[in-house]
């Protein structure tokens, strides 16, 4: 690969377009053929034929964990929405373009009947706050629209799609065949890649696999390559990677873990989370309940946290807010339950396809009472499985729920990762009463360590009374000052308990001792902080970062230890009031500089550095 | 008064097409300028061509200005982007990929593509051509593949190519032909100048013959010409001249000739367009006749006052200096090629 630190490629297409699945079968080659890759997929909330779809993707020999803002490489099947992605575009960028297409208008006509009212809007007209106006197609044609120092590889997609599948639908792969000539990517792979997403016995892979060589072999006869830009097959061992998403790294975490029920309700960007257990988790000998709404799902959860099961729900922000009630009886009730809550824009329904990490404050304080929960904000697609399967150990060791969240990005981000194997001892952690404690069983037994021995339901001599009302050691429901005040505090010294326990150091990376700026970061921002941290390091300036991964309990000796090491410190997050930052400045006294935004896509490497450096400037 | 709205539209990224787009800046800065092209390269110079074959630089080394100059300057470069016809009453370009551009005024600066003669056209695949930054790239990749090379016909680029070809070891056979087209104010004494300087060169020079017929012979090449003689080559170069490329204005009404009939005040026959260049056949008062012109110089002049005109101005046009090139130190009057030499 003739690179920088990496590249990153668009394919941009209307819904229809199958630009997601070309970007699917693009990235599993290149990490096939020994590249490390981060994906981030855009597309539109409604389900519907148009619409614009990008897959996005982040190509480097090196381990990355962000998405870079600019753009190297940008095929477009569909020049009207691609257009708009032309402002993220190098200066020195690749631009692929259907140069043969069918008519250069057909696809904006097609939005224009479906979008709007046919009495009001003929074919090629479109409305702007001037009025209605002709589309013309120098407008609608991205080869008008480039840069000067731009690429423009023009290939005929349409017209090789037609002599193959006699369809335009494979312009998406006909186009692959002209990224792997273009780039040299090896042949082989990618035709793998294409059968392999068919399926060998598909009719029509023959056929797909036609339209891959006409493309390929249309750019070797017939373009001209100028570009610097190819990826060689890397010699290195990468098979112990797997290509997978935040997603299928929860879903394998909790399988791994021992998870033994999942229940929930279909909600972007969680629901894959749900379909990989459908597929895997009955393999188990487990169960996986499609349920009625999200408080069914989280009732469900909390059952078989009672019966002594490894359960766990996951959703998003609206269906995390309709199990609130149910995190304020798990804390009462001192059971075991793991949410998943994976962000997307909020609040209410709000954004359902893009990504934010606002619900911040309501996995910290959502509730009623005082509800101490364990929050874990795992940082990358590996984490994502290592916490995952953590929260179980978690949830169980101290009877309470935990809370995982992940946001869209981390959801939907692939990367190829390699998994380390769990330890034994996470996969039991139950406190289990020993004999002693069943003579006379107090479920909510007063301990050190704020934990009590559980037994499980069909335990002899295990009976328990177990409800949402504040209770005594034997669980009877009680109201009384002293019981409500005991009990308060020893559901949060079991937060205690796991703070000294459980609740690793913070990650420090870069400059150790006292450093110009500090930066603390959480969930899948960090990636983005730790790829701009390395950057600067690397020009030699004072910087240090802070990984936080579990966001309650905080380590707050160690946090504030590298706070009193930085001049200044900077908390970057995608949400729009600084939901960490004020987390912090509760526990901490500190001028924390904050970068917030709620740009609907995750913060960038390269926009984090900018901060970096516009703070050390000041 | 000149509309600062206006639409300049050039079909060509070359001498002329840039020396153009310069002067429409400079003339009109609220102005929207286009440069199409069709070649994926920018603009480049052509005598630094076969100097490139010589080292590994960038093909960016060729260009004569960085890409950031067209941003600079305002002026949108669409390169790689074939135009398939001109439709002068709609003020619109129709190109490859289906768009219509809009133009208020239009310079043709599309240049000039390699000349094919009539007799070789059956051998047009066995020959190679080397015109544009492309080739060169191309014929770079290729250099230790061959030993010997054959210049059918000789044009300044040919020449230059010989002189590159020599300093990469390679041996060269020139096929001398007085029909074919020449650059250079070509006569009996011209003639036999030039073969001197060749032959010191230690150039194979066949003179007062031509090619006839091109064949396969294993991995190379036999050239054979009228007089019979066969030259055993790797390669054989096609340098005869250039003719004007200007194959999209069939059926756009605007009058042709060999090239594209401009006045005085490089108009064309058609509303608001105007041709400069190698692609146009120029009106020249001084001559009071037409002529075809060729060469850097030339191009660049004759953007220049196309500009002009489109900027309203009434600029006539002239004769250029005439250029030159040197050949074992003899200067050789060229009609508008400078820059070049085969003492590289």
């Amino acid at each position: 690969m003739t690179f920088k630190r990496s590249l990153t490629i668009e394919i941009c297409g209307s819904s229809g377009d199958r630009s997601l699945a070309a970007g699917e079968i693009l990235i599993r080659t290149l990490s096939d053929i020994g590249y490390h890759v981060i994906s981030f997929d855009a597309y539109p909330a409604e389900i519907r034929g148009f619409g614009k779809t990008v897959a996005h993707m982040r190509v480097g020999r090196e381990f990355m964990l962000s998405l870079s803002s600019k753009v190297d490489i940008l095929v477009s099947l569909n020049d009207r929405y691609a257009i708009e992605q032309l402002k993220n575009l190098n200066d020195e960028g690749v631009v692929i373009f259907d140069n043969r297409p069918r008519d250069i208008t057909y696809e904006v006509l097609q939005q224009n009947e479906d979008e709007t009212d046919k009495h009001h809007l003929g074919p090629g007209v479109y409305k702007d706050e001037e009025g209605w106006k002709e589309i013309t197609s120098e407008q609608v044609s991205i080869a008008g629209h480039l840069g000067p120092g731009m690429y423009l590889y023009g290939v005929p997609l349409y017209q090789l799609s037609q002599k193959t599948t006699n369809e335009s639908r494979s312009r998406n792969i006909v186009v692959l065949g002209s990224v792997a000539a273009l780039f040299n990517i090896p042949k082989n792979e990618f035709i793998n890649n294409l059968t392999a997403k068919l399926g060998k016995k598909d009719k029509s892979v023959d056929s797909v696999v036609a339209a891959f060589e006409e493309g390929y072999n249309y750019v070797r006869e017939n373009v001209v390559k100028l570009d610097p830009y190819n990826f060689e097959r890397l010699s290195v061992d990468r098979k112990g990677y797997k290509l997978m998403d935040g997603n299928k790294a929860v879903a394998q975490g909790a399988i791994d873990a021992g998870c033994k029920l999942y229940a929930g309700y279909p909600i972007t960007p969680a629901t894959k989370i749900m379909e990989v257990l459908f597929a895997e988790l009955p393999k188990r000998g487990g169960v996986v309940v499609q349920t009625e709404d999200e408080i069914s799902a989280i009732g469900h959860v909390t059952g078989a946290g009672f019966a002594g099961v490894r359960a766990m729900t996951a959703t998003s922000g609206p269906g995390f807010c309709l199990m609130t009630e149910f995190i304020g009886y798990n804390v009462m009730s001192e059971n075991p339950v793991v949410i998943v809550d994976s962000q997307r824009g909020g609040p209410a329904t709000g954004l359902p396809t893009k990504t934010e990490q606002s619900d911040l404050n309501h996995a910290l304080f959502g509730g009623n009472g005082d509800t101490p929960r364990i929050v874990v904000a795992p940082t990358s697609v590996k984490e994502c499985y290592q916490w995952t399967a953590e929260a179980f150990y978690l949830a169980e060791k101290y009877q309470m729920p935990v809370i995982i969240l992940i946001d869209l990005f981390l959801s939907l981000s692939v990367r190829n990762v390699e998994l380390d194997p769990l330890p034994d001892y996470k996969k039991g952690s139950n406190k289990v009463p020993s004999q002693e404690d069943m003579k006379l069983y107090l479920r909510q037994k007063m301990t050190d360590d704020g934990v009590s021995p559980r037994a499980l339901p069909g335990q002899e001599n295990g009976y328990q009374v177990v409800s949402g009302l504040e209770q005594n050691e034997y669980g009877t429901p009680v109201y009384d000052e002293y019981s409500h005040t005991a009990m308060t505090q020893k559901r949060f010294r079991k937060i205690q308990t796991a703070l000294d326990n459980d609740v690793p150091l913070p990650e420090r990376i870069g400059h150790k001792g006292r450093v110009k700026l500090g930066v603390i970061s959480w969930g899948s921002t960090a990636g983005a902080v730790a790829d701009a941290v390395d950057s600067v390091l690397k020009e030699g300036k004072s910087v240090a970062m802070l990984k936080l991964i579990v966001i309650n309990p905080l380590k707050e000796k160690e946090i504030q230890t590298f706070l009193d090491d930085c001049e200044k410190v900077l908390v970057p997050e995608l949400n729009y009031q600084g939901q960490f930052a004020n987390w912090l400045a509760i526990h901490f006294q500190k001028k924390f500089f904050r970068y917030n935004k709620v740009a609907t896509r995750p913060i960038t490497h390269d926009e984090i550095e900018a901060e970096i450096n516009r703070l050390l400037k000041e | 008064m000149l509309k600062k709205s206006l639409k300049y539209v050039i079909i060509g990224d070359g001498h002329a097409g840039n020396s153009a787009a310069e002067t429409l800046r400079k003339g009109n800065p609220g102005s929207e300028i286009v440069i199409i092209s069709s070649k994926p390269t920018h603009y480049f110079d052509h005598s630094l061509l076969a100097t490139f074959l010589l080292d590994k630089k960038d093909i960016t080394s060729l260009y004569v200005y960085p890409y950031t100059w067209y941003k600079e300057n305002n002026i949108r470069l669409r390169l790689n982007q074939t135009i398939t016809k001109v439709i002068p009453d709609k003020h619109e370009l129709i190109l490859a990929h289906n768009e219509r551009v809009y133009y208020d005024r239009l310079l043709i600066a599309s240049g000039a593509k390699p000349k094919l003669p009539e007799s070789l056209s059956r051998y047009k695949n066995l020959l190679t051509v080397f015109t544009d930054a492309v080739d060169a790239m191309k014929l770079r990749e290729r250099l230790g593949t061959f030993k010997h090379v054959t210049m059918v016909g000789g044009d300044c680029i040919g020449l230059h190519l010989a002189g590159a070809m020599l300093k990469l070891g390679k041996s060269v056979t020139f096929v001398l032909n007085e029909y074919n087209f020449w650059p250079l104010e070509f006569d009996e004494t011209v003639k036999s100048k030039l073969i001197g300087c060749l032959k010191k060169k230690h150039i194979e020079v066949v003179a007062d013959d031509m090619t006839t017929e091109i064949v396969r012979d294993g991995t190379g090449l036999n050239v054979m010409t009228k007089n019979g003689k066969i030259i055993k080559t790797d390669l054989a170069f096609l340098t005869s001249g250039m003719v004007p490329n200007i194959d999209f204005l069939d059926g756009s009404g605007i009058d042709v000739q060999t090239g594209i009939l401009v006045d005085e005040y490089m108009h064309t026959s058609a509303q608001d367009i105007w041709a400069a260049g190698e692609c146009a056949t120029v009106y020249y008062p001084e001559l009071k006749d037409y002529r075809q012109t060729t060469g850097e110089i030339n191009a660049k002049a004759l953007g220049n006052i196309s500009a002009r005109n489109m900027l309203d101005e009434k600029k006539v046009v002239s004769l250029a200096e005439p250029g030159k090139i040197t050949i074992e130190g003899e200067d050789f009057i060229t009609y508008g090629w400078k820059g070049f030499s085969i003492d590289i």
